[in-house]
């Protein structure tokens, strides 16, 4: 398994610049949510660590490897629906690999564990419309666990869901990880979702975007939802509150 | 941005269980329910006004040569078909129309990627596009016939250029309307510009595209009737100018007969092509 290393990247889109100068570290393994007001550049930031968009200037490693064109060691999560309506459950997880030449007929009983993992087990034949939102995000996730990556990149997966099923998709997608060790890159705007999920939360700062806090979170793991409702949950969650809220108001209202 | 809510429900489920909605539908089409019924009110439907075109014809104008009934209509058909004219005439026509369907939908389809995938190709040929779209291309149809002959191809011509042009506007919405999200998830996992366009947007497309058949299908059949009024050496539309100029009403109204029920098939077997191809698609245009 390899970390990710992004090293001075900066970015603009016509006049207004993106990113600035945003250098990070994920090591191997590790768990790394990002988080930051809206119009920020995190999406962007993850297309660029994915390779498929590039850096005006900077670098991004994964393990050593120069990123160019879109990275072999990443699966991207996307945000809801990134589904092919066409193809059932199963032939959707098995989009990325079939992309990347992967054998279908070697990693076939792979694959079934795999959805049998992130719960989908007996709905290989189903079409996403006959899916809800979580179940969809569960597919998405298998597609991109299936090409075996190194890195997960994850663009507020949850973002679209219900309150509920966000939590539940939330121990889930730990739940996952602990069976299936990735370098996770997890974007989000949700601050306790950021907290609950994190080795560490990066905070960014906006327009424009700059990395403006780095917090470890302390919380021993497996973690249960009733963390969330501890008081040291509530003053970390309350210190990035803080600081993104300073950004806000730097940067001249939402 | 949010803060996380105190109020938030708590939930801790056992692990692999799924919450949420479960699918309404089993892994069908989902259509299969109320087809019975409605195949029902289709037949109850054209029993109906058969049953009106009869009683009209016979009690109303009761004269055939302004109306000939279904009954008249339908021997009509027999006289035609023990003269042995329907035959030829329905190889003839069928024909036309297989063939200028198939190369025109095929060709529409590829000038439509092309086109799509191209933004100079796009700007070249737009304005030639919309303009045949939008003229009645029908009026050029005796040139056509002048330039062709009276063989089946310059009625294949004929229907190709009535088909090609929906087709073409079809299968172009389809590709350019692809969601860009799809895109990117092919291109993440490092799908070439091919693989996008074959696993991407020919897929998203393919509504459109049966769409666009269907729209072919009664364009089709309008292309053959009138390129055969226009000029041809056998063939229904020629039967139909025949029996008018001879005022033989139920032999008029039996190539029309023909040509409707012809119709409703083939667009029939289109639906079922598009339960086929993509039963994913309930909604979709």
């Amino acid at each position: 398994m390899r970390g990710v290393s992004v090293q001075s990247i900066t970015k603009s889109f016509g006049d207004g610049l993106v990113l600035r100068d945003i250098s990070f570290t994920a090591g191997a393994g590790e768990f790394v949510t990002i988080v930051g007001p809206s119009g920020c550049g995190k999406t962007t930031l993850l297309r660029i660590i994915d390779g498929l968009e590039e850096g005006d200037s900077g670098e991004v490693r994964i393990g050593d490897r120069l990123v160019s064109g879109p990275a072999r060691e990443c699966a991207f999560v996307f945000q809801a629906d990134s589904l092919m309506p066409w193809r059932t459950v199963f032939d959707n997880a098995k989009l990325g690999m079939e992309l990347r030449k992967m054998d279908i007929q070697t990693h076939k009983d792979r694959l079934k564990e795999l959805l049998q993992l992130v719960g989908l087990g007996g709905f290989e034949k189903y079409y996403p419309r006959q899916l809800s939102g979580g179940m969809r995000q569960r597919v998405n996730l298998a597609r991109a666990l299936a090409v075996d990556p190194d890195v997960l990149l994850m663009d507020e997966p949850f973002a679209a869901l219900d309150a509920q099923t966000r939590e539940i998709m939330q121990t889930e997608l730990l739940r996952i990880w602990s069976d299936q060790r990735k370098t996770v890159v997890f974007i989000t705007h949700q601050l306790d979702e950021a907290v609950y999920l994190a080795d560490r939360v990066l905070v960014m700062g906006r327009k424009p975007g700059v990395i403006a806090d780095d917090i470890t979170v302390p919380f021993s793991r497996p973690r249960e939802l009733s963390l969330k409702r501890t008081g040291e949950f509530g003053q970390l969650v309350e210190r990035i509150w803080g600081t993104i809220e300073g950004v806000i108001r730097e940067t001249g209202g939402i | 941005m949010t803060v996380p809510s105190q109020s938030s429900s708590h939930v801790e489920p056992a692990p692999g269980v799924v919450i949420g909605k479960l699918p309404a539908r089993k892994p069908s089409n989902g259509r299969g329910m109320h087809r019975k019924s409605s195949i029902t009110i289709s037949t109850l439907s054209i029993v109906v006004g058969i049953a009106l075109w009869q009683i009209i014809g016979q009690f109303l104008v009761g004269n055939s040569l302004f109306l000939a009934t279904p009954w008249q209509t339908l021997s009509g058909i027999r006289d035609m078909w023990t003269s042995g004219g329907l035959r030829e005439d329905l190889l003839v026509s069928g024909e036309e129309f297989i063939f200028g369907f198939l190369i025109g939908s095929a060709a529409g389809i590829a000038v439509g990627a092309v086109i799509a995938k191209n933004r100079v190709s796009k700007r070249i040929l737009t304005p030639y596009i919309s303009g045949f779209y939008a003229t009645p291309i029908i009026a050029l149809a005796p040139i056509l016939i002048l330039w062709f002959g009276l063989g089946i191809w310059s009625k294949v011509v004929v229907v190709i250029s009535l088909v090609i042009f929906p087709q073409i506007i079809n299968t172009e919405a389809g590709i350019r309307t692809t969601e860009e999200t799809l895109r990117d998830v092919a291109r993440s996992y490092g799908g070439s510009t091919i693989e996008v366009f074959r696993k991407v947007e020919l897929w998203w497309s393919l509504p459109y595209i049966l769409a666009g058949l269907r729209l072919g299908v009664g364009r089709a059949l309008i292309g053959v009737v009138v390129g055969e009024l226009f000029g041809a050496r056998a063939g229904l539309g020629f039967a139909i100018n025949n029996a008018q100029s001879e005022f033989n009403m139920p032999e008029l109204f039996a190539g029309v007969a023909i040509f409707a029920v012809s119709g409703i098939v083939f667009t029939y077997l289109l639906t079922v092509l598009e339960r086929v191809l993509a039963p994913w698609a309930a909604n979709r245009p």
